[in-house]
């Protein structure tokens, strides 16, 4: 394990409890030392991209030549304007060995340590010279199965569909009304919910708009539905479906546009 | 005196033949158009016309009068309904208990000022509408109390569609009634005026939101003599009777009707029982004097539950409305329009068979048996005679009783399970000793109280949907 996972992992957790942002910086260098290290941090100052002081950590990891920089409360777009002026004076000093890679505390992952330990692992892989990569939480989510709630009244297209899902490898939930694909929705999170528009209790519209309420971008929608009016399409579309599906359905094109969706 | 009662015995033998065969003609034609039937609603893709924007939008009404017991779940199961575009208008008709506020506030609804009432037909004063633009299909109308025939009346005013559907509070209809409706509408939508749907005993059935979930025979005595009973109304009657378009009544708890025509015929009439066959009646008279194509179907494929009363006193309530506003029905237009020829079928076959057997039958039933029983006691060795009637009387209705459960188990199978077609057959047997003639009675104590110039509604309870129990609620007292 690289010692930047020690280092950094205190700062990353208590920003997480506190819910802030936190910006992290991984380059590869060439060797360091403890006076070179000194110098950096004086001539790369603390100043942040709009001109405001940035409380700054920073580690070097001698096993495996990684330098890295941690800013509290900064969001991506910070990080990656301090990471062109590490860039540029890592180039300068003749210390850059291989590309940078970033990423931003929560806004590329959910878990700030286990976004650490990937940016570490994903270090190891060679890069352009001077590149500035940024960290993308997806390629390394597709490991865990994405996962679909189906909202229906109709028990044999929820039977179908999700026996259909679960042999392509999703982890399906299902649901029988508005109320109960409500509930499911709190408790499993789901990437994708696709639901009927005709609901007993709760409607496809009110699931819609609740689900909008809970969490604005979490999960995507996509209505499947007997209704073909153009104003039901319009009214899904506006309350923040993804897609619009009408039955009777193909579940190889169903499939095609839950790929496009969530991966 | 003996040769009389003789006669006259015989005379109600032969009449008990002439009304059983004319059932069984009837029934031959619903057994003649069941395959149609069946196959239509086989091969249509409901599915993808509850989706579609060729069919016709419907305003449903639903005239409620202390319903705060299932009037929630009765909206809820109309609010997912499988059709394209509807809208859902309770007419609240001056409700004693809260049904009222129950309505307002399960949907959140508020009180719009200027909702734009056409005064169509004339109506009770209407207290106000309310309406939650998140249920933008869903409306609500208070008005003073008026009757049910009013509150329909009223319901039309405000509605925004071309074709109404009316459905009895206590009623919950299936997903898909509405949508196979609408599809025999559309098979003909010129000269069809009326639909009628299947109505069906809901006692016993397994509901959740508004849904049947679980479909069971009722296990009380009398719901289930009122299934029995209705299967064969329906399926063995109405079936038969539209196929010749002589369809005297549309059930008033599930029917959708062109509301162009209802209004060109006045609409509901107000203050008395029996507005579903009055409504039809006028109909059938409106487009025969204006010598318009037109027919009145019934679809039995689009079925609609409800709750049977379960103790004698509100069935018996209930069966003396229905002969109150049979007779009154028949005196104010069967007389004018019965064998008239200018009333075609309706007039010639329809309407003479209503009065002759339906609103008459009592008479002769009663009257008969009792010159029989005379001409018995007076002379035992001819007993015979009342024995044969008697048994005509059962072997007959077991003939049309039986035919009706075969048309069930033919076409439409809404009870999978063996046990409860031994059931039924048990029952439509058992129906001929005692719930038959209780029911005649009825039907003339109904009459007396015509005479007697009661109009009232007679008490009628609700049970919730959910509770399980027994607890009847009293409502619908003396509505007008």
């Amino acid at each position: 394990m690289s010692n930047l996972v020690p280092v950094f992992y205190e700062h990353l957790s208590k920003m997480e409890e506190k819910q802030l942002a936190c910006g992290v910086i991984l380059a590869a260098c060439k060797t360091l030392t403890k006076e070179s290290m000194e110098l950096i941090k004086q001539d790369l100052g603390t100043r942040s991209g709009d001109g405001s002081e940035m409380a700054l950590h920073y580690a070097y990891d001698k096993n495996k030549q990684l330098f890295g920089i941690l800013l509290e409360g900064q969001k991506l777009s910070s990080t990656h304007f301090y990471a062109l002026r590490v860039k540029d004076y890592l180039q300068e000093h003749k210390l850059l060995a291989g590309s940078l890679f970033i990423a931003s505390f929560p806004e590329s992952s959910r878990s700030s340590g286990q976004m650490l330990m990937r940016m570490i692992q994903e270090m190891r892989e060679p890069g352009t010279h001077g590149e500035i990569k940024i960290y993308e939480q997806n390629p390394a989510q597709k490991e865990e199965p994405a996962s679909i709630l189906l909202v229906n009244h109709d028990e044999t297209v929820n039977e179908f569909l999700s026996i259909y899902f679960q042999r392509k490898g999703y982890l399906v939930t299902v649901a029988n009304d508005g109320m109960d694909g409500m509930e499911k929705y709190q408790e499993v999170a789901p990437d994708l919910v696709i639901t009927d528009l005709n609901l007993p209790i709760l409607n496809g519209y009110q699931l819609m708009e609740k689900i909008k309420h809970i969490s604005a971008s979490m999960s995507k929608i996509m209505v499947l539905t007997d209704k073909r009016l153009e104003e039901d399409v319009q009214k899904s579309f506006a309350m923040g479906a993804s897609d619009y599906i009408t039955k009777p359905f193909s579940p190889v094109e169903l499939e095609a546009r839950v790929k496009r969706l969530i991966s | 005196m003996r040769e009389f009662l003789l006669y006259y015995g015989v005379f109600a033998v032969y009449y008990v033949i002439a009304i059983n065969s004319l059932y069984f003609i009837i029934m031959l034609f619903s057994f003649k158009s069941i395959m149609g039937i069946l196959k239509s609603s086989i091969y249509s893709r409901f599915q993808t016309l509850s989706g579609s924007e060729h069919v016709p939008p419907i305003s449903i009404l639903v005239p409620a009068y202390n319903e705060e017991l299932t009037i929630i779940e009765n909206v809820r199961s109309l609010l997912s309904l499988n059709y394209p575009r509807y809208e859902v208008l309770v007419v609240n008709d001056g409700s004693k208990d809260a049904t009222l506020q129950v309505l307002i506030n399960e949907f959140s609804l508020v009180y719009s000022e200027h909702m734009p009432v056409q005064p169509l037909l004339h109506t009770s004063k209407i207290r106000g509408v309310y309406h939650n633009p998140a249920f933008p299909n869903l409306y609500l109308i208070d008005k003073e109390n008026g009757g049910k025939a009013d509150s329909l009346n009223a319901g039309i005013n405000l509605s925004h569609y071309p074709l109404i559907a009316s459905i009895d509070a206590d009623s919950l209809l299936e997903k898909d009634a509405l949508i196979r409706i609408a599809k025999v509408y559309m098979e003909n939508p010129d000269e069809t005026v009326a639909i009628g749907g299947d109505i069906r005993i809901a006692n016993g059935c397994k509901i959740e939101d508004g849904v049947v979930k679980d479909i069971r025979l009722p296990d009380k005595f009398l719901p289930m003599m009122q299934s029995v009973e209705y299967l064969k109304a329906f399926l063995g009657g109405r079936i038969g009777w539209s196929a010749i378009n002589g369809l005297i009544i549309v059930s008033g708890a599930f029917g959708v009707f062109r509301k162009d025509y209802i209004i060109k015929v006045g609409g509901y009439r107000e203050g008395y029982p029996g507005e579903d066959m009055n409504i039809i009646i006028k109909l059938h008279k409106y487009m025969l004097e204006n010598k318009l194509p037109y027919r009145v179907a019934f679809c039995p494929d689009a079925v609609c539950w409800t709750q049977a009363p379960d103790t004698l006193k509100i069935l018996g309530s209930q069966r003396r409305r229905w002969g109150r506003g049979n007779l009154k029905n028949m005196i104010e237009y069967g007389r004018h329009m019965a064998f008239r020829p200018k009333y075609k079928l309706f007039g010639m076959l329809t309407l003479p068979f209503n009065i002759l057997f339906e609103t008459l039958n009592p008479y002769f039933r009663i009257t008969g048996l009792l010159a029989l029983i005379g001409y018995t006691m007076l002379d035992m060795t001819n007993g015979y005679v009342l024995f044969i009637y008697g048994l005509l009387n059962v072997l007959y209705g077991m003939l049309l009783g039986i035919g009706s459960l075969l048309l069930e188990e033919i076409a439409f199978r809404r009870y999978p399970r063996f046990r409860d077609i031994v059931k039924m057959l048990f029952y439509t047997i058992l129906m001929f000793f005692g719930y038959r003639q209780i029911g005649v009675i009825w039907r003339f104590l109904g009459h007396i109280e015509y005479l007697r110039n009661n109009n009232s509604w007679g008490t009628m309870t609700r049970t919730s949907w959910q509770t399980k129990g027994s607890e009847n609620i009293s409502s619908l007292e003396a509505r007008s």
